[in-house]
């Protein structure tokens, strides 16, 4: 039996216990959980304080409706589909919030922008300068971030995208064009010549 | 296939959601087109700037607060015809009547039990007289009046 599957019915016989009555066992999916829950909500959320609040709501969420899991996707997919939806809402209330415009951000920042993007990636160029690429990610729809970000740094594939997104798998390909679009079109002028 | 065609396909096929004939389709299109490897190109190069994954781990007390979290009882939802049906308004409406009762009682109480010491008993009256007419004007003054006397 592969590694995956027999994960699973060890994840599902686990679901079954705590049900039954011992919430003990929850730590233990936790546990195995919590390192990429976290991941993904300082991936979406920038800062570390969010992200860990983020993620232990994720969990708790998730317990709450444990039940309403039947083991049709890997309790991680579910578990993204969880930690998505209220990262969503996190994110569409700070967007509400923001005052800061592209316009502003490219005036203020520009030449670093530039500087980050002609660059080759490398993690530590990355690193100096997380707070300039929140403030532009920022400018992306809660939702485009979303996808982008469960793509990009989780590695879903489609079907793990149209489960943890709840949408169908063509909807699923034609937001990442559009968010891809999206976010190439701001951009463009510094990546030099050239129509996306 | 036309170049719209495969344009559309270009990041299905960036992703490796394409097999077979599309996507040997977008990497014959791919030789010849310098747009759409230039297209490829560009997402490699944003993406890597502004999608790296986060190197964070959970604090040490992660699962504790998310058991904890759990384990407390959650507090019910309020409703209405349950604390109408369950009584809950009878203490805090009891309280209320109590404290209106003091109010209004107390005060009274005081004045009658003043009136009933100056006319029961002569011996206190004397003191209690004083104190009213203002002899003594605070609570040392009225023990020390209330001494004397008792001596």
């Amino acid at each position: 039996m592969p590694m995956d599957e027999r994960a699973a019915i060890n994840e599902l016989s686990l679901i079954q216990r705590i049900l039954s009555g011992n919430r003990d066992a929850y730590a233990e999916l936790v546990r195995a959980h919590q390192a990429r829950t976290l991941r993904v909500c300082t991936a979406l959320l920038g800062d570390a304080m969010s992200a860990e609040d983020a993620a232990q709501d994720t969990f708790f969420k998730a317990y709450q409706s444990l039940a309403s899991f039947r083991g049709q996707s890997a309790f991680s997919t579910w578990l993204y589909r969880i930690a998505a939806n209220h990262c969503l809402d996190l994110l569409r209330k700070r967007q509400r919030e923001r005052t800061e415009s592209w316009d502003a951000l490219i005036e203020e920042s520009g030449e670093q922008l530039h500087d980050l993007l002609v660059a080759p990636p490398d993690p530590q160029t990355v690193a100096a300068n997380t707070e300039l690429i929140q403030r532009a990610l920022a400018h992306l729809t809660p939702e485009y971030r979303l996808i982008l970000t469960l793509r990009e740094v989780e590695g879903l594939s489609y079907q793990e995208l149209a489960i943890a997104l709840h949408c169908s798998l063509d909807a699923v390909k034609a937001r990442l064009r559009r968010a891809r679009q999206d976010l190439l079109e701001r951009v463009r002028h510094f990546l030099g010549a050239g129509s996306v | 296939m036309d170049h719209t065609a495969i344009h559309a396909q270009l990041f299905a096929f960036y992703d490796g959601e394409l097999t077979g004939a599309s996507r040997r389709a977008v990497e014959d299109h791919l030789l010849d087109c310098a747009e759409c490897r230039a297209l490829i190109a560009q997402w490699k190069h944003v993406t890597g700037a502004l999608f790296q994954s986060p190197t964070v781990s959970p604090s040490d007390v992660f699962v504790q607060r998310v058991m904890r979290r759990i384990m407390t009882p959650r507090p019910r939802a309020f409703r209405l015809s349950h604390w109408l049906l369950q009584g809950g308004w009878l203490i805090p409406t009891a309280g209320l009547a109590v404290m209106l009762f003091v109010m209004i009682r107390g005060p009274l109480q005081q004045t009658v039990s003043i009136e009933s010491l100056l006319l029961s008993d002569g011996h206190e009256s004397s003191v209690l007289q004083q104190v009213l007419t203002g002899d003594g004007s605070s609570d040392d003054d009225v023990l020390g009046l209330l001494m004397e006397d008792a001596l």
